[in-house]
C-alpha cells in the first residue's frame, strides 16, 4: 500500500473499537448482518494463545520475575472471587435489591470475567437464560469505557510504575479481550512516555503481565460455578438429585483457550531455553511473525467489541438498575482495590531494558 | 434478546420485584469468601515482601 494512516498498532485498536461503535449505534442493520461473524470472544482467545508464546519468549530472559507474577497471579484470583464477588453480590442484593437470580451472575459479571464469568454462574444457578445475556450486554458497555478511559490513566500516574499498570489492567477490566487490549495499550502508552524521558523498556512486560493476571483468574470459572451451584441446587433453589450441580461441570465450564495458552508458552520456553543456541537464535523472529497475527486477531476484537456495544437498544432496555450497580461496585470499588493490590505486588519491579 | 423475553416484561419484573431478604446461606457465603480472601491475601503480600522478585 503506498498510503497509510502511521497509526500504531495500538491506534488501530482503538480505531477498529470506534468503527464497530459507529456501525452497531447507527448502522444497526448492517451490525445485524455482520453479527455472525462478531464473535470478540473466539478472536481474544485465539489472540491470547497466540500471545502465550511471543510471552514465553519475553519471559526466557527474566524467569526471576516469574515468581512475582505467579504470587500476583493467584492474588488475582482470591481477589476477583473471593472479594470483589462477595462485595459485588452484597451491594447488588442489599443495596439495589436485585434478587438472587440478578445478583448472582451480575457479580460475576463485575468482578471475575464479564461474558464467560455471567454466563457460567447464571447457567450454575439455573437462571433463566435471559439473566446473563443482558448482564454480558453490560459487561460489553462498561469494557469499552475502560478500555477509553484506563490506558491514559495507567499513563498519567503509572508511568514509573509499569508493571502496576499492566496488573491493574488484567484485574479491573472485565472480558478478555478489553483485558488484554488494555494492557497492550497502556504498554504502548507507557513505554513511549518513558522512552521520552530516555528510559527504553522491553516491550512485551506490561501486556504479558495484564494478559497472565486475566488468564489466572479465568482458570476458576468453572470452580466458583460448581461451588454457587452446589450452593444454589442443595440450599436455595433445591434441585431434584438429577438437576444438582455435578463436579464434571468444573471441567465443562474451564475455559479450554487456557490450555492452548499453556502449550504455545510451555513451547515457547522450550524452544527459548532448552534448544541448541543456533535454534533458540531464530525463536524471537519466528515469534514475531506469529505476534503479527495476534494483532489481527486483536483488532478483530476491539471491531467486535464495537459492534456489540449498542448503547441505545441498551438503554431502551432499562438498564439504568442494572447499570447503576455496575458503576458503584466498578468505579467505587473494584478498580481502586485492583490498583491497591497490584500496587502490593508489583511497586518498583519495573520490565527488563531494551537492548 | 426479545424473541426470549419481552421488553416491558423485563423492566416490569426489576422494576417492581420485591426485596429477597440475604438468607442465612448468603450471609455465610459472602462472610466466608470475604474472610478466607483478606486472610489469603495477607498471606500472599507477606510472601510476595519476603521472597525476592529475582532479578
Amino acid at each position: 500500500m503506498s498510503w497509510s494512516l502511521h497509526l500504531t498498532n495500538e491506534g488501530a485498536y482503538i480505531f477498529a473499537l470506534l468503527a464497530g461503535l459507529v456501525i452497531a449505534n447507527f448502522l444497526p442493520r448492517f451490525a445485524e448482518a455482520i453479527k455472525d461473524a462478531v464473535r470478540p470472544e473466539l478472536y481474544i482467545k485465539v489472540a491470547i494463545v497466540i500471545l502465550g508464546g511471543f510471552f514465553a519468549v519475553t519471559a526466557a530472559g527474566k524467569l526471576g520475575f516469574a515468581s512475582s507474577l505467579l504470587l500476583r497471579g493467584v492474588a488475582a484470583i482470591v481477589e476477583a472471587y473471593l472479594i470483589y464477588w462477595a462485595v459485588v453480590y452484597f451491594i447488588a442484593r442489599k443495596w439495589f435489591g436485585f434478587s438472587r437470580e440478578w445478583s448472582a451472575p451480575l457479580a460475576a459479571g463485575i468482578s471475575i470475567c464479564g461474558v464467560s464469568a455471567a454466563i457460567a454462574i447464571g447457567g450454575a444457578i439455573r437462571a433463566r437464560p435471559i439473566v446473563p445475556a443482558l448482564v454480558s450486554s453490560l459487561v460489553l458497555i462498561f469494557a469499552v469505557l475502560e478500555v477509553l478511559i484506563l490506558p491514559f490513566v495507567a499513563q498519567t500516574w503509572l508511568a514509573h510504575e509499569p508493571l502496576v499498570a499492566g496488573a491493574w489492567m488484567g484485574l479491573a477490566v472485565k472480558t478478555d479481550g478489553a483485558a488484554v487490549a488494555s494492557g497492550a495499550i497502556t504498554e504502548s502508552l507507557i513505554l513511549a512516555k518513558n522512552a521520552s524521558e530516555g528510559v527504553h523498556y522491553q516491550p512485551g512486560w506490561i501486556l504479558g503481565t495484564a494478559a497472565t493476571v486475566k488468564v489466572f483468574i479465568d482458570i476458576f470459572i468453572g470452580v466458583w460455578a460448581f461451588v454457587l451451584g452446589y450452593i444454589w441446587t442443595n440450599h436455595i433453589n433445591v434441585t431434584p438429585a438429577a438437576e444438582k450441580a455435578r463436579l464434571r461441570e468444573i471441567w465443562e465450564r474451564f475455559p479450554k483457550f487456557i490450555i492452548g495458552f499453556l502449550i504455545t508458552f510451555a513451547l515457547g520456553l522450550y524452544l527459548s531455553l532448552g534448544t541448541p543456541a543456533d535454534i533458540a537464535k531464530n525463536v524471537p523472529a519466528a515469534v514475531g511473525e506469529a505476534n503479527t497475527f495476534r494483532v489481527i486477531f486483536f483488532i478483530l476484537t476491539f471491531f467486535s467489541i464495537g459492534v456489540l456495544s449498542n448503547f441505545r437498544a441498551l438503554w431502551q432496555e432499562g438498564f439504568g438498575k442494572l447499570a447503576a450497580v455496575y458503576a458503584v461496585s466498578l468505579f467505587g470499588f473494584v478498580i481502586w482495590v485492583g490498583l491497591l493490590i497490584s500496587w502490593i505486588f508489583f511497586n518498583g519491579i519495573t520490565p527488563p531494558l531494551a537492548s | 434478546m426479545s424473541d426470549l423475553y419481552r421488553q416491558s416484561d423485563y423492566r416490569n419484573e426489576l422494576r417492581t420485584a420485591h426485596a429477597e431478604p440475604l438468607l442465612p446461606i448468603e450471609k455465610t457465603l459472602i462472610s466466608w469468601s470475604l474472610g478466607i480472601g483478606l486472610a489469603l491475601l495477607v498471606v500472599l503480600a507477606l510472601v510476595n515482601h519476603f521472597v525476592p522478585p529475582g532479578a
